[in-house]
């Protein structure tokens, strides 16, 4: 069925070549895809380029496919439905998210408007499709660190991007919702700006968020947020990639409302996070994804006087 | 008795051809009129739901009549994401399918091939435009046929009628 939603993002005319591909959906990252050069996969933390015969191979020769920008349309318009009026938000922040939660950057030529806000793309001639991975029991090791007798601590994973932020905080989501061995199922509220927690499709999350999980689809956080927590009364809000000061707001007032946090966001190191103005005043508990021998792993978790709490 | 009761069978018969020839006519007319009201569905579509044209084509269908109802139902269901087919080569099998049993010109019918090309438009007032296009030349040869329908009408009436009696006094 994975194997499937990778083909799914090509047209019929040129899934055939993402066969050999599809086959890989576990090890797969990332298909980068750009006008004019070599189709290229990476699988691991290693690079390969895709042959016109849909192989996987190290060496850039005469058999690597170079795809064209009428190749690059097909893909596009395939991905929008024929419908790309449909997709106009979309485009205009640089990404779709398809069935499964695979989000495909986009890049090409920024149409501005008069006050010289991104209004569209057009010749879009790059694009970066990255593979979700929902890896169910991703977030054994975390959740009794992010537990105290019962209590579900506020929580922000940190780590740089590819790392498996969210697929930590999906795990994280469906074992606190259907309950675990640390604490009961809770009611959790989901904001899902990107659809890439979800995966939803036509309404329907692709991915397992548990069975006490309200899920906000396609929602920007700050206002998700309040939304949730005004209808759904979630126990637990979780958000991907925060980042801006709006953002530290909305997940200030979520905590005057009693609620628990989830998080993630992009960074390396506790100092990285304090230049950000995030401490141990919001989150309790800080866990480091990073790399290792290609694998994504939790580096560290920390409390959040800063003290390692697993290393 | 019997020549009288031939003479009005044929003359029945030859004014009952000339009134199907009408009533064809008069199916073409609707269906220009159906094509017409299809393609303002999908520019309201367009601009108030903003959804992708395959699930415009399902709601479409819902809202308008055979064959069209079904050509559209059809459309969308080889639009899927899994099926990854093109949308220009299903929608112009399926309108030539659709056509087959219509009495349309073929201006009309080059014109609905076209539709495909003119998706692709990247903003929702944008892509809504352009099918006024398509509105027009409906509009265009609505307005024609129907001004055809009158004279044409009573022509070919009146070309039964005559046949008939011309038939009879022949064979009288």
């Amino acid at each position: 069925m994975r194997e499937g939603q990778i083909l799914n993002i090509f047209p019929s005319r040129i899934r055939e070549r993402f066969c050999q591909v599809s086959r890989r959906m576990e090890d797969l990252q990332e298909i980068r895809l750009v006008a004019g050069w070599p189709v290229r996969v990476v699988c691991l933390g290693e690079e390969y380029f895709l042959s016109l015969s849909g192989e996987m191979t190290k060496i850039i020769g005469e058999s690597c496919w170079r795809i064209s920008p009428g190749e690059m349309d097909q893909i596009l318009n395939h991905l929008c439905s024929y419908s790309r009026y449909a997709y106009e938000e979309d485009i205009r922040q640089g990404f779709i998210t398809v069935p499964g939660g695979h989000r495909i950057g986009i890049a090409g030529q920024v149409v501005l408007s008069q006050d010289g806000i991104v209004k569209n793309m057009k010749y879009i001639r790059c694009m970066n499709i990255r593979i979700s991975h929902e890896i169910q029991g991703a977030a054994d090791l975390l959740m009794p660190l992010i537990h105290d007798r019962e209590r579900l601590m506020h929580t922000l994973v940190i780590a740089p991007p590819g790392c498996g932020k969210t697929t930590m905080l999906r795990d994280l989501v469906r074992q606190i919702s259907n309950g675990s061995r640390w604490a009961p199922g809770r009611q959790v509220g989901v904001v899902d700006e990107r659809s890439e927690i979800g995966g939803s499709y036509l309404g329907i999350p692709g991915n397992d968020l548990g069975m006490r999980t309200d899920l906000l689809d396609a929602c920007p956080k700050v206002q998700g947020m309040m939304m949730l927590i005004r209808s759904m009364a979630p126990e637990v809000i979780a958000v991907d990639e925060i980042g801006g000061e709006q953002d530290m707001q909305a997940i200030r007032s979520a905590l005057r409302c009693g609620c628990r946090i989830l998080a993630t966001i992009h960074g390396e190191s506790m100092e990285d996070l304090k230049r950000r103005g995030i401490d141990g005043t919001v989150f309790e508990r800080f866990a480091f994804l990073g790399k290792k021998e290609g694998k994504c792993v939790i580096l560290n978790v920390r409390g959040k006087e800063g003290r390692e709490l697993y290393a | 008795m019997l020549r009288l009761t031939g003479a009005l069978l044929l003359l029945a018969g030859t004014a009952g051809f000339a009134r199907c020839l009408c009533r064809e006519r008069k199916r073409g007319l609707y269906s220009l009129k159906e094509m017409k009201r299809m393609y303002q569905l999908f520019q309201s579509e367009i601009e108030y739901t903003g959804l992708p044209l395959p699930e415009i084509f399902r709601n479409v269908s819902e809202q308008i009549d055979s064959p069209f109802k079904e050509t559209l139902l059809e459309i969308c269901k080889r639009l899927t994401w899994e099926r990854g087919e093109n949308l220009a080569d299903v929608w112009r099998g399926q309108m030539k399918i659709c056509f087959e049993a219509l009495p349309l010109k073929s201006e009309v019918r080059e014109l609905a091939m076209k539709f495909p090309e003119c998706a692709g438009f990247h903003a929702r007032e944008g892509q809504a435009k352009e099918i006024d296009r398509f509105i027009r030349e409906m509009d265009r040869w609505i307005l024609q046929m129907e001004e055809e329908e009158k004279s044409k009408n009573k022509v070919i009436m009146s070309l039964g009628i005559a046949a008939g009696i011309f038939l009879i006094v022949i064979l009288l």
